[in-house]
C-alpha cells in the first residue's frame, strides 16, 4: 500500500517527516510524498518548521527544503522565501506569526514552481499554522521538520509522521540500523492505560505512584536534575514515575540505579521528549527497564537513503532486508533508488 | 500627561491601573491611546460630544460587529507609506491593501447608522474593484491574468511550454529505460553496477544521458536534455522574466493608484483609531460599572457611591467589600477630618482617580457623578515615592507642597494627605492653617486630610468629618482584638460639619481593637482626661 493510502485510510491530518540527520533523505521523502498525493488526487498543504534562537544570518544559511509545489497546493512560508520563488501563488492570510524571514503567510499555488519553505518555528503557531491549512482546503498537511527538531512529530502537533533515515548516520550500517530502531521504539512506545493516565493527567507534573495509587511528587525544579530525588522515593510499593519534559542520560542512569527498576515502569509524555544515548537506553532495557507512554506517535514508514554525501553508500537491497529485521511491521522505503 | 499630573500623581491616584485597563485591539486604537490628552477647562463641550460616542457605542447593537472587524484590521501604516513614495508593493502588501479596504466597508456600514459627524469612513470602491478584477468578491489577492491581455497570454504560452517539456522529457525517460532496461528514481537518476559492463558502456555512449555520478560499485546517470529540450526551457525562461516583467508594471500600477488615495486611506485609519479607542473606553465602562459624568464649569465634585477601582479589586481578591463613598466638594478648600483609618486617604486617591478619568474622556466609578475640568491634578501622600529616594516624610511633602502651590494660579485639583503631619504638632498646625488661607483665596480647588483640630475653623473652608467608629452597645474593645475586623465597625461616611473645634479621637479605640496591652491604653486614657 502506498503511503498516501495508509495516511487517508487513518484520517491522519497532519503529518511531519522527520530526519535523524542532515541529508537522511528528508526533502526527498518529502517530494516522494507530495508526488504520492499528487497522482492520488489528494489536495495538501505544506509548510516546515523554523529555527528557534537563530539571527537571520544563520537561518538563512541553514538549508530549506526547496520543494516543487504544483498548482492547487497549500503553502505555508515566511514572507522572504515567498518573494524568491517564481512560483505564482494566492496571497490566503497574513498570519501575524513571524520568524527571521519575516511573516509566515498562507498561500495557494496557482502556478507552479520550486520555493523555499521556512514556516513557524514554536509547536502552537505550527498547531495553528496546519490547522489554517486545513481550513483553506488542504486534506493532508505535511509538516518537514527541520534538524532535530523530533518536536514536531509529538502527538500534540501532528497525528502522525514519517522518519527519514539513512546512511549518513554513520559508515557502519548496522549502527544506523540501531541508531534508527531506537528512535522509531521511543516515539511507539506502549501506550500507558486509561487509569494511570488519568492519575498522571491530574498531576502533570514528574511524580512517582505507588500500588495504592498514592501520588508523591518530588520537590524538584526541572527533572533533567531532579533523579536522585526521584530514585530516593522509589521503594517495593512504587508501581511507575511518571517525567514531564525531557528524559536525559543522566536522568535515566540515575533512576536506573535503584534496585527496584525491575518492579517499576517509567512513563513519559511522549517519544520526542527522550534525550538519551542508545547504549545506556539498550543497557537499562536489559536491565529490565520497562517504559511507556502517555501519547504513542504514529509512525507511518521509515524512509531510507542509502547514500552519504561523504561518498560512501549502502546496498540498497540488503539496508532496505536488514531495516525490515531491525523494524518488523514497519513499511520501509528507498526513495532514492525506490526500492519498496 | 507629564503636564497633566506627574508620574507620581499617576501612581498615587492609581490612574496608571486604570489607563491600562483601557485596550484598544488595533495598532491605531493603541496609537490614539498613547497619544491621548486630557480634555481641560474650556473644553466642556468637547468632552460631552465625547461621552455622548462612549454612551452611543455602549447602548449600540454594532459594538459587537466593530470589535469584529477591529480584530481584523492590520497597520498598514508603513505599507501605505510606501506606495506614497512611490515604491511598488509586493503582492504581500497588496493583500494587505485589500483586506483593509474590505474591513472599512464593513465598519462603514456599522458607523453609518450611529451618524457622527468626525467618525465616517470613506468609501474607495474603484480601488477594491482594483485589487478583485475578477471580480471573485474574495479577500485574496493574486496577480490575476484579467490585469492584462499581455500576461493572459504569456501565461498561457508558459503553460503550453511546459507541458511539452514536459511530455518530451517523460517520452525520453520511458524509451530510455525501455531499451536498457532501466529505471529513474525521483531525482532523475538511475543507478547502474559496474559489473553490468555492457550496460554501463552503452548507456554512457547514448547522447540522451549523461553520467552524474560514479563509486566504486555503480555509476548514476541522469537524462541529458537534447537540442528540443535546451531551446524549450531557454523558450520557458524567457517566458518566466516576461511575465514577472508584465507582473511588475502591473504591481506598479496599483501602487499608484493606491498613492492616489492617501489622503482617503489615512482618513480610514484615523477613524478606526479613533472609533477603537472609543469602544475599548466604553468596554472598560461597562466593565467597571461606570458611568458617564455630568461636566460643569463652576469649581465642584459631587459623586454619588464613589469607588476607587484598584482597592476594589485587591480587597475584592481577599474576598473583602469595597464600601463606596459620597463626595460634595464646592469650596476652594476642603478639609477631611476624622478617626485613623477611616479611609481619608482612600477618599483623597479616589478624588484624584475619578477627576483624572473624566479628564481623559472615561466614564467614572460611581452611581452618578457632576464635576468640573481642571488644568492639572496633583496629590501629596505618604507613601510618596520621593521618600525612597531618601528624603524624610517631612521632607517629600514640603517638596511636594512647593510644587502644588506653584500651580496654584491655575484651575487645578491639589490633594494633601495629612499636610505637615510628621512634623511638631506647633509649628506642623501653624504651617497647615497658613496653606489653608493662602489657597482659600486661589482659582484652585484643595483637599486635604487633616489631624489638626481648629484648621477647618472657617468660614470659607468645607468641612468634612468621616463618621467614624459605631460600636454596637457594650462591645469590649479589648475582645474584638483583630484590626482586620475594624472595617465592620466603621463609617466611612463623610459628613459635613459647620464649625467644629474638635475632631473625634478614635486613636485609643483602635489601639484597644489592634490588641495593645490593657495598662497602655488605660494610662492614655487617663492622661486625655487630665488634659
Amino acid at each position: 500500500m502506498r503511503i498516501i493510502e495508509t495516511i487517508l485510510q487513518n484520517n491522519y491530518h497532519t503529518v511531519s517527516i522527520v530526519g535523524l540527520a542532515k541529508n537522511a533523505g528528508k526533502t526527498v521523502a518529502l517530494n516522494y510524498l507530495i508526488e504520492e498525493a499528487e497522482s492520488a488526487g489528494v489536495n495538501i498543504g505544506i509548510t516546515s518548521t523554523g529555527r528557534d534562537g537563530e539571527n537571520k544570518d544563520l537561518v538563512t544559511e541553514t538549508h530549506k527544503p526547496s520543494i516543487y509545489v504544483a498548482e492547487g497546493m497549500y503553502v505555508a512560508t515566511a514572507k522572504e522565501m515567498l518573494m524568491l520563488s517564481r512560483a505564482k501563488v494566492e496571497i490566503l492570510e497574513t498570519t501575524g506569526i513571524y520568524t527571521p524571514l519575516g511573516e509566515v503567510i498562507i498561500v495557494r499555488v496557482r502556478q507552479s514552481g520550486n520555493m523555499q519553505i521556512a514556516g513557524p518555528v514554536s509547536g502552537s503557531d505550527m498547531k495553528y499554522v496546519a490547522g489554517r491549512l486545513r481550513h483553506y482546503g488542504a486534506e493532508v498537511v505535511f509538516i518537514d521538520g527541520a534538524i532535530d527538531r523530533k518536536a514536531v512529530s509529538s502527538p500534540a502537533i501532528t497525528d502522525a509522521c514519517l522518519i527519514a533515515t539513512g546512511a549518513v548516520l554513520s559508515r557502519d550500517m548496522k549502527k544506523v540500523l540501531e541508531k534508527t530502531a531506537h528512535s522509531v521504539e521511543c516515539l511507539t512506545l506502549k501506550e500507558t492505560d486509561e487509569k494511570l493516565k488519568k492519575i498522571i493527567k491530574g498531576q502533570n507534573k514528574t511524580c512517582v505512584i505507588q500500588n495504592t495509587g498514592k501520588v508523591v511528587v518530588p520537590d524538584i525544579v526541572t527533572s533533567i536534575t531532579g533523579g536522585k530525588k526521584i530514585n530516593e522515593l522509589i521503594d517495593e510499593n512504587t508501581d511507575s514515575v511518571f517525567i514531564k519534559g525531557a528524559v536525559t542520560t543522566s536522568l535515566l542512569k540515575e533512576i536506573g540505579e535503584s534496585k527496584f527498576l525491575r518492579g517499576i515502569k517509567i512513563i513519559i509524555e511522549d517519544g520526542t521528549k527522550i534525550f538519551t544515548d542508545v547504549n545506556v537506553w539498550n543497557e537499562l532495557r536489559k536491565k529490565g527497564l520497562r517504559v511507556e507512554t502517555l501519547n504513542a506517535v504514529n509512525v507511518i514508514a521509515v524512509t531510507l537513503n542509502p547514500v552519504a554525501p561523504a561518498g560512501y553508500f549502502f546496498d540498497s537491497q540488503v539496508f532496505a532486508e536488514e531495516m525490515e529485521k531491525y523494524l518488523p511491521g514497519v513499511k520501509i522505503v528507498d526513495v532514492v533508488s525506490e526500492v519498496h | 500627561m507629564a503636564d497633566f499630573m506627574t508620574e507620581n500623581t499617576v501612581k498615587n491616584i492609581n490612574f496608571d491601573y486604570i489607563f491600562s485597563e483601557v485596550k484598544p485591539i488595533t495598532e491605531y486604537g493603541i496609537k490614539k491611546k498613547q497619544e491621548a490628552v486630557p480634555f481641560r477647562k474650556g473644553q466642556e463641550e468637547d468632552l460631552r460630544k465625547e461621552f455622548n460616542k462612549i454612551r452611543t457605542f455602549i447602548e449600540s447593537d454594532k459594538r459587537r460587529s466593530i470589535i469584529d472587524v477591529l480584530r481584523h484590521t492590520k497597520n498598514i501604516y508603513e505599507t501605505l507609506n510606501r506606495a506614497k513614495n512611490n515604491q511598488v508593493l509586493d503582492e504581500v502588501e497588496l493583500f494587505e491593501i485589500k483586506n483593509f479596504l474590505i474591513q472599512t466597508e464593513k465598519l462603514y456600514k456599522s458607523l453609518r447608522t450611529l451618524s457622527f459627524d468626525d467618525l465616517k469612513i470613506s468609501l474607495i470602491p474603484q480601488l477594491i474593484r482594483l485589487l478583485d478584477p475578477a471580480d471573485e468578491g474574495l479577500n485574496t489577492f493574486y496577480i490575476y491574468d484579467e490585469y492584462s491581455e499581455e500576461l493572459k497570454t504569456i501565461r498561457s504560452e508558459k503553460k503550453q511550454t511546459e507541458k511539452t517539456a514536459a511530455l518530451l522529457k517523460k517520452e525520453i525517460k520511458e524509451e530510455v529505460e525501455k531499451k536498457y532496461d532501466i529505471r529513474f528514481n525521483l531525482k532523475g537518476e538511475a543507478t547502474v553496477s559496474k559489473s553490468e559492463n555492457e550496460k554501463t558502456s552503452a548507456l554512457s555512449k547514448d547522447d540522451n544521458l549523461r553520467i552524474s555520478g560514479e563509486n566504486y560499485l555503480s555509476i548514476i546517470f541522469k537524462i541529458k536534455n537534447n537540442n528540443q529540450m535546451d531551446l524549450l526551457e531557454k523558450h520557458l525562461e524567457d517566458l518566466k522574466n516576461q511575465e514577472e516583467e508584465e507582473e511588475f508594471r502591473i504591481r506598479q500600477n496599483i501602487s499608484q493608484e493606491i498613492k492616489g488615495y492617501y489622503d482617503l486611506i489615512m482618513n480610514n485609519i484615523r477613524v478606526i483609531g479613533e472609533t477603537d479607542y472609543l469602544i475599548a473606553k466604553a468596554n472598560y465602562a461597562q466593565k467597571s460599572h461606570s458611568v458617564e459624568p455630568e461636566i460643569v464649569s463652576e469649581l465642584s465634585i459631587e459623586v454619588k457611591s464613589g469607588k476607587n477601582l484598584k482597592l476594589e479589586k485587591s480587597l475584592k481578591e481577599k474576598h473583602r467589600e469595597y464600601i463606596p463613598v459620597d463626595l460634595n466638594l464646592r469650596k476652594n478648600v476642603i478639609c477631611i477630618t476624622g478617626a485613623n483609618m477611616g479611609g481619608k486617604t482612600v477618599s483623597l486617591r479616589m478624588t484624584g482617580q475619578i477627576a483624572a478619568m473624566a479628564s481623559y474622556g472615561m466614564f467614572v466609578p460611581c452611581e452618578s457623578a457632576r464635576l468640573c475640568l481642571f488644568d492639572h491634578i496633583f496629590i501629596s501622600v505618604g507613601d510618596d515615592q520621593s521618600i525612597e529616594k531618601g528624603l524624610s516624610t517631612f521632607g517629600a511633602e514640603i517638596v511636594n507642597l512647593k510644587e502644588a502651590i506653584d500651580y496654584s494660579d491655575t484651575r487645578c485639583l491639589i490633594l494633601i494627605d495629612e499636610l505637615a503631619g510628621g512634623t511638631n504638632p506647633k509649628e506642623g498646625y501653624a504651617i497647615t492653617k497658613a496653606v489653608v488661607s493662602y489657597l482659600k483665596k486661589k482659582g484652585c480647588m484643595t483637599v486635604l486630610t487633616t489631624h489638626y483640630d481648629n484648621v477647618a475653623n472657617d468660614e470659607a473652608v468645607q468641612n468634612l468629618q468621616v463618621a467614624g467608629m459605631t460600636l454596637p452597645d457594650g462591645a469590649d474593645l479589648f475582645k474584638i482584638n483583630d484590626i482586620d475586623q475594624l472595617s465592620r465597625y466603621m463609617d466611612y461616611r463623610l459628613i459635613e460639619v459647620k464649625y467644629k473645634d474638635d475632631i473625634p479621637k478614635d486613636a485609643i479605640k483602635i489601639a484597644k481593637i489592634a490588641g495593645i496591652r490593657e495598662e497602655i491604653i488605660l494610662e492614655a486614657e487617663k492622661i486625655m482626661e487630665e488634659q
